[in-house]
C-alpha cells in the first residue's frame, strides 16, 4: 500500500506543482502554447489604468536611491535635479518645453490657448493625469514624459511589481491584467516609442503643426538609442552586436506599423467627415501632407530636376512618396528578420506592398481606398511583430552569426536598383538615403564603431553628404536638403566642375556599396 | 463704341453657340447662352469677347509663313521696298519683324525646344507613363503652346500631332496674328485709286476679325492671347499639369503684361513709336487702333490691367476644369493649379511665412497670389475709375477672390465643387471688367489714374503677400518698374542692379540672341538664375533693396 501512497503523493505533487506553476526564470516567457495573437501586448488591448505621479517611484529604498547610474537610483539618473550631473533624459524636459518660444507662437497660430495647457500638447509632452486629485494630476504633468509614459500606468502595478508572484507572470499578462509595458521586450518597447515618436489615433503632429513651427517628427529606434546626451536609467540585457541588430530591425517593423495605423486613422476620419475643432486643429483634412515625405515638397527649384534622372522611383513624377522614411529600408528588415532572430520565419507583407502601390496612385487620394488596405496591412504588420515578439521572448538571444554585415551590405545595396538599374537609386528621396544610411550605421555600431568595420570610411564621407548645410552666415537654420540641387558654383579657370552634392551622395553611396559587399556575403 | 457695332457684338454673342464653348455670358442686353457644340463641360472660352469665332469669311486656315517673310523680312527687303515708297508701310509697322522674331524673340525657338536636351529628358521621364511611341515633338499636350495650333478649340483628348503645323517654324505670325487666309491676303491689297492710303488699315476691328486676324492692338485681346499659352487655357489644351513640370518643365513665371511687353524685343510698335500714329484722328485712335496719345493716356497701364485681370481670369478658368473633373473622378486637383513656392521652399527657421500667418489653416496650400495681387491691385484702382462702368464693377473682385481663395483651403488641394463655382463667378467677373477695359473708348489711364496705378504697385511689392512669396515680390517689382519707367521715374542703376540681383527685375536673365547664326543658349542654363532668386528668396534683403529702388 505504501509504494501506492507515495506514488500518489509524488503524482498529486508534481500536479499541484504544475497547476501552480514551476518558477519562472528572470525574463518571463509565455507559459501557454498559445493560440496565435493577433495583435502584439504593450500598446493596445488593456483597460485604462491611471497613471501615478514619479513620487510613486523615487523613494530613496525604490528607484530614487541618488546613486546615478546604478540600479536602484534609475529615477535619479532620469532626473534633471536630482544630482548636478549634465545629460538627463530628454523626456524630463517635455513638458518644460511647451513654455519657450516656439510653442507659444504655434499655439497662436493654431488658437489653442497656452501651449502647456492644451490638450493636444499634453498628449504626447506629459502623461495623462486623471487621478481625481487636481495637485497629483499637476504633478504628473510637470514631470513630462515620466515613468508611466513608457513603463505603464502604475496604478495597478505599483503595488505588486516587486512581489515574488510578479516573475511567475508572463509579459503578456503583465500587461493585460496590470497595464506594465515589458520595456525588456524590444516591440512592446518600440511600440510605447512610436505612440509619440510616429503618432496615434490621439497623438497626431499633422501639417498645420509643422506649419505653425513644429519640429520634425521622426522615430529611428536604432539611432534614438544612441542619442548623444542621452544618459540611459538602465541596461541593455542583451548586449553588441545582438541589440543593435535587433532593435534596428523591430524598429523598422514597428515604424511601418506605426505609419500605416496613423494613415488609416486619418482615413476613417476623413471618410467619416470629422472636422477640426478648437482642440484639434486641422483634423480630418485629406490629404494629410505630414504623412508624405517632406522634402518631395519642401525643396527649392532650382533648374531641371538631376535627381529623376539618377533614380528609378516607381512613383509618376510630381507624386510625393508616403512615408519613405518609414518604407525605404523595411524590405531588408523583413528579408533577414532571420539574421536577427534565428529561426524566425516573417510572415508575408503582401498588404503592405499593396498599399505602397496605392499611395503611389491617385486612387491614393480616396479617403476610402486608403482605410481599407490600410487596415489590411496594419494587421499584416501585427502579425509579424507578434511574431517578433514571441521570437524575442522565446529565444534565444543572439543573433545569427555575421547578422550586422549582411544587413549593412544588404542596406547598402537597397540604396540602388536591380539589374541593369543598379546604379541609379531606387528611390532619390532624401528620406530613402536617410533610411539607409541609418541602418548601415546602427550595424556599424553594433560591430563596435565606424573604426571597427571596413566601411567606416565611407559611412562617415555619406554622413557628411547628407548633413543639412549650415547657413554660412549663420543667421538662419535649414531643415531641409537645401543647396542638394543648385547648380554649383562656376568653377575657376583650370579647376574641373564640382558635380552636384546629389551625384556626390549616389558615388558615395557607390562606394559604401562596394566596401559593405566585401565582408556583408549576400 | 458705334451703334452699328454695338449690334454687332450683340448678334455674334448671341451666336456664339455656333462655335465656342461658353458658359452663361453677363453681356449687356444679351440672354446667357450655351455652347452647343462637343460637350466640354461648362469650360469658359476665352476668345468669346471677341465674338463667334471667324466663319467662312475668314477663308482657309493657313499657317505658312513664307508669305509674311516674303514682306516683313527688311524694308529694304524682298517685296518691301514698293510699299515703303508708295505707302510708307515702314512707318505703320516696322516690316522687318520676321527678322527680329528669327533673331531675338524666344517664342521662334519654342517648337526646337521639344527636341533640346531638356526635351527630350522630359520624354525619357514622360515616357514611362504615357502610351508606347510618345515622344513630346509629336505630343499634343505640348505642341498646343509650343507651335501653332490649327484647331485650338478641339478637346486635347482628341487632337492629334496632325492639328498642328510644326513645319511652319513653331510659335509663327499666325499664331498670334491669325491662322485665318482672308486677312493674311487682304491686309496688303492696294488701294483701287492711285493716291489713296491701303484700305486695310482704316477698316474697323471687327472687320478685320471677321476676315480672321486677331485685333492685337486692343490691350484685351492682347492680354487674352499671351496668357492662354504663358498661363494656360484647358479649353484649348493648354495646360503645364504638375507631373510636367515634375517632369522638368521649367516652372512658367508670373505673368504681367507690362515686363513682358517690355521685355520682348519688339517686333511691333508702340504707337508712340510709329509715324503712321501721329497722323491718326483723335476720333479714330481707340475706334481703329486702340490707342490714345501719351498724354491722354498712360500705355503700358492700360496695358497692365488688361494682363492683370486676364492672367487671373486664365487661372480661374484652369482652375474650373480641373475641378470639374476632380470633382467628378473624386479625385484631388492638381497640384500646379495652386502657388508652387508655398510648398516649394526649404524649411528655414525663422521662417517668413510663418511671421506672414496664414490665411486658411496653417500649411495648406494657397492659390497664386501672383496671380491674385495685381489683380487685386487694378480693381481696387478702378474704384476711382473715370468710366462709371469700370467704377461700378471693380468692388466685386475682392468678395469673389477671397471666395475663391476661401474654396481652395476648404480642404488641402481644394474642395472640387466649391473651386467649380467660385471659378466660375470669377471668371464671369473678369469677362465683364474685361470689356470694359477693351470697350471703353474714353482714357481709362489719364496721368492721375496711372499715378495712382503705379503708387498701389508699388505699395503692394512691399505688402504682407509679397514679403513671403517670391513670386508675388516678383510679379509686382517688375509692374512697378515698368509703370513708375512710364511714369518718368528714372531708377539708380547701382540700386536696380542690387535688387536684380534678389529679384531678378526682367522675366529673361539673359537675352535671347541668334544674331548670325548664334548657337542657342541650353534651356538648363536659362532658368537656373532666376529659380536660385526664387530659392534664396527672404524678406529682410529684399524689402531694403526694393526701397533702394522706388525710395519708399
Amino acid at each position: 500500500m505504501r509504494p501506492v501512497l507515495v506514488c500518489a503523493a509524488v503524482f498529486f505533487a508534481c500536479a499541484l506543482g504544475s497547476a501552480l506553476g514551476p518558477v519562472a526564470p528572470r525574463d518571463s516567457v509565455a507559459r501557454d502554447a498559445a493560440p496565435a495573437r493577433a495583435t502584439p501586448y504593450g500598446v493596445t488591448g488593456t483597460p485604462a489604468f491611471k497613471n501615478l505621479p514619479a513620487t510613486s517611484c523615487s523613494a530613496s529604498s525604490c528607484h530614487g536611491g541618488g546613486a546615478v547610474g546604478r540600479v536602484g537610483s534609475e529615477h535619479s539618473t532620469w532626473a534633471p535635479e536630482a544630482q548636478d550631473k549634465p545629460d538627463s533624459d530628454p523626456h524630463n524636459r517635455a513638458y518644460r518645453v511647451l513654455f519657450n518660444s516656439v510653442s507659444v507662437e504655434m499655439a497662436k497660430k493654431l488658437n489653442l490657448g497656452p501651449a502647456h495647457k492644451a490638450e493636444l500638447c499634453l498628449k504626447c509632452h506629459a502623461v495623462p493625469a486623471a487621478t481625481g486629485d487636481a495637485d497629483t494630476d499637476a504633478q504628473i504633468l510637470t514631470e513630462g514624459v515620466g515613468c508611466s509614459g513608457c513603463h505603464g500606468p502604475a496604478e495597478k502595478w505599483n503595488a505588486v511589481h516587486y512581489l515574488p508572484e510578479w516573475k511567475a507572470l508572463s509579459n503578456r499578462e503583465k500587461w493585460e491584467k496590470y497595464g506594465f509595458v515589458p520595456t525588456g521586450n524590444l516591440v512592446a518597447r518600440l511600440l510605447n516609442c512610436a505612440q509619440c515618436h510616429m503618432g496615434d489615433a490621439d497623438r497626431d503632429v499633422n501639417h498645420a503643426l509643422y506649419a505653425a513651427g513644429h519640429p520634425r517628427i521622426t522615430f529611428e529606434a536604432a539611432k534614438m538609442h544612441n542619442t548623444k546626451g542621452y544618459r540611459k536609467h538602465w541596461e541593455e540585457k542583451i548586449k553588441l552586436p545582438d541589440f543593435e541588430v535587433r532593435v534596428w530591425v523591430v524598429g523598422q517593423a514597428t515604424q511601418l506599423r506605426a505609419a500605416a495605423d496613423l494613415l488609416r486613422v486619418r482615413a476613417e476620419r476623413a471618410e467619416a467627415g470629422i472636422k477640426a475643432d478648437a482642440r484639434f486643429p486641422d483634423r480630418g483634412a485629406w490629404p494629410e501632407f505630414a504623412g508624405y515625405s517632406c522634402y518631395a515638397c519642401h525643396q527649392s527649384l532650382p533648374d531641371a530636376d538631376a535627381r529623376k534622372a539618377l533614380s528609378v522611383t516607381p512613383r509618376p513624377p510630381g507624386t510625393p512618396g508616403w512615408e519613405v522614411w518609414s518604407n525605404a529600408a523595411v524590405k531588408v528588415a523583413h528579408q533577414h528578420c532571420a539574421d536577427a532572430f534565428p529561426g524566425l520565419a516573417a510572415p508575408s507583407l503582401g498588404e503592405v506592398e499593396r498599399l505602397q502601390e496605392l499611395m503611389r496612385s491617385r486612387k491614393g487620394y480616396s479617403a476610402t481606398n486608403v482605410a481599407a488596405q490600410a487596415a489590411k496591412a496594419v494587421r499584416e504588420l501585427d502579425a509579424w511583430l507578434v511574431a517578433l515578439q514571441d521570437a524575442e521572448d522565446r529565444g534565444p538571444k543572439s543573433v545569427a552569426p555575421g547578422a550586422a554585415y549582411k544587413l549593412a551590405g544588404a542596406l547598402a545595396k537597397n540604396v540602388f536598383g536591380t539589374e541593369k538599374d543598379k546604379d541609379l537609386f531606387a528611390d532619390h528621396d532624401w528620406d530613402a538615403l536617410a533610411a539607409n544610411y541609418l541602418g548601415v550605421a546602427a550595424m556599424a555600431h553594433a560591430s563596435g564603431g565606424a573604426n571597427k568595420v571596413t566601411w567606416g570610411r565611407q559611412l562617415e564621407a555619406l554622413r557628411d553628404g547628407l548633413r543639412f548645410d549650415a547657413d554660412p552666415n549663420k543667421r538662419v537654420r535649414f531643415d531641409s536638403p537645401w543647396m542638394f540641387d543648385l547648380a554649383p558654383a562656376e568653377p575657376t579657370k583650370g579647376e574641373k566642375l564640382e558635380p552636384k552634392r546629389i551625384e556626390q551622395l549616389r558615388q558615395r553611396f557607390m562606394d559604401l556599396r562596394a566596401a559593405t559587399a566585401l565582408t556583408g556575403g549576400n | 463704341m458705334t451703334s452699328a457695332h454695338a449690334l454687332r457684338v450683340r448678334l455674334a454673342s448671341a451666336v456664339i453657340a455656333a462655335g465656342a464653348i461658353a458658359l452663361a455670358l453677363i453681356s449687356p442686353g444679351g440672354a446667357p447662352v450655351r455652347a452647343a457644340q462637343k460637350d466640354k463641360g461648362d469650360a469658359p472660352n476665352a476668345l468669346a469677347y471677341l465674338g463667334a469665332p471667324p466663319g467662312k469669311a475668314a477663308g482657309k486656315v493657313s499657317p505658312g509663313i513664307g508669305a509674311c517673310r516674303g514682306c516683313h523680312s527688311g524694308a529694304g527687303a524682298g517685296q518691301a521696298g514698293g510699299f515703303v515708297k508708295t505707302y510708307q508701310s515702314d512707318e505703320f509697322c516696322r516690316l522687318n519683324e520676321a527678322v527680329t522674331w528669327d533673331e531675338k524673340d524666344i517664342h521662334s525657338a519654342a517648337l526646337l525646344r521639344l527636341d533640346s536636351k531638356l526635351g527630350q529628358d522630359m520624354e525619357k521621364v514622360l515616357q514611362k507613363h504615357r502610351p508606347a511611341g510618345y515622344k513630346v515633338s509629336t505630343a499634343p499636350e505640348c505642341l498646343t503652346c509650343h507651335s501653332v495650333d490649327l484647331a485650338p478649340e478641339k478637346a486635347l483628348p482628341e487632337k492629334t500631332a496632325d492639328d498642328f503645323a510644326t513645319a511652319a517654324g513653331g510659335v509663327n505670325c499666325t499664331a498670334c496674328h491669325g491662322l485665318r487666309q482672308t486677312w493674311q491676303v487682304e491686309h496688303y491689297e492696294e488701294p483701287r485709286q492711285k493716291g489713296q492710303p491701303m484700305p486695310w488699315r482704316a477698316k474697323d476691328p471687327a472687320y478685320k476679325y471677321a476676315a480672321g486676324m486677331h485685333d492685337l492692338r486692343n490691350p484685351v485681346v492682347k492680354a487674352k492671347l499671351c496668357v492662354s499659352c504663358h498661363v494656360g487655357n484647358a479649353a484649348e489644351g493648354k495646360v503645364v499639369t504638375h507631373e510636367i513640370y515634375a517632369a522638368g518643365h521649367p516652372p512658367l513665371p508670373p505673368f504681367e503684361m507690362s515686363a513682358y511687353m517690355e521685355g520682348e524685343p519688339r517686333h511691333w510698335g508702340y504707337p508712340s513709336e510709329l509715324k503712321y500714329f501721329n497722323t491718326v484722328k483723335k476720333e479714330d485712335r481707340w475706334k481703329t487702333f486702340h490707342f490714345h496719345a501719351g498724354a491722354d493716356e498712360a500705355y503700358l497701364a492700360r496695358h497692365y490691367a488688361a494682363g492683370a485681370i486676364a492672367a487671373i481670369q486664365a487661372e480661374a478658368e484652369l482652375l474650373h476644369a480641373d475641378a470639374t473633373r476632380a470633382a467628378k473622378d473624386g479625385d484631388i486637383l492638381d497640384y500646379a493649379r495652386f502657388d508652387c513656392y508655398s510648398c516649394h521652399h526649404e524649411l528655414r527657421y525663422p521662417s517668413d511665412r510663418q511671421k506672414r500667418g496664414y490665411d486658411g489653416p496653417p500649411g495648406r496650400a494657397p492659390l497664386r497670389a501672383a496671380a491674385g495681387v495685381p489683380a487685386w491691385v487694378v480693381a481696387e484702382n478702378g474704384k476711382a475709375s473715370p468710366s462709371a462702368a469700370v467704377k461700378a464693377l471693380a468692388p466685386g473682385f475682392g468678395p469673389q477672390w477671397g471666395k475663391l481663395k476661401a474654396a481652395a483651403l476648404e480642404r488641402p488641394f481644394g474642395k472640387p465643387a466649391s473651386v467649380q463655382t467660385e471659378a466660375k463667378a470669377l471668371w464671369n467677373w473678369c469677362e465683364s471688367f474685361l470689356k470694359e477695359q477693351g470697350d471703353t473708348a474714353e482714357p481709362l489711364f489719364p496721368a492721375a489714374q496711372a499715378k495712382s496705378l503705379s503708387d498701389a504697385v508699388v505699395t503692394a511689392a512691399t505688402g504682407r503677400e509679397a514679403l513671403a512669396d517670391p513670386e508675388a515680390a516678383m510679379v509686382l517689382t517688375w509692374g512697378a518698374l515698368a509703370l513708375t519707367r512710364e511714369g518718368g521715374m528714372t531708377h539708380d542703376a547701382a540700386k536696380l542692379k542690387a535688387l536684380d540681383a534678389i529679384i531678378s527685375e526682367n522675366v529673361r536673365i539673359a537675352p535671347f540672341d541668334r544674331m548670325e547664326g548664334k548657337a542657342m543658349v541650353p534651356v538648363q542654363a536659362q532658368f537656373p538664375p532666376r529659380m536660385k532668386r526664387v530659392a534664396t528668396f527672404e524678406a529682410d534683403t529684399y524689402l531694403p533693396a526694393f526701397k533702394g529702388v522706388f525710395g519708399k
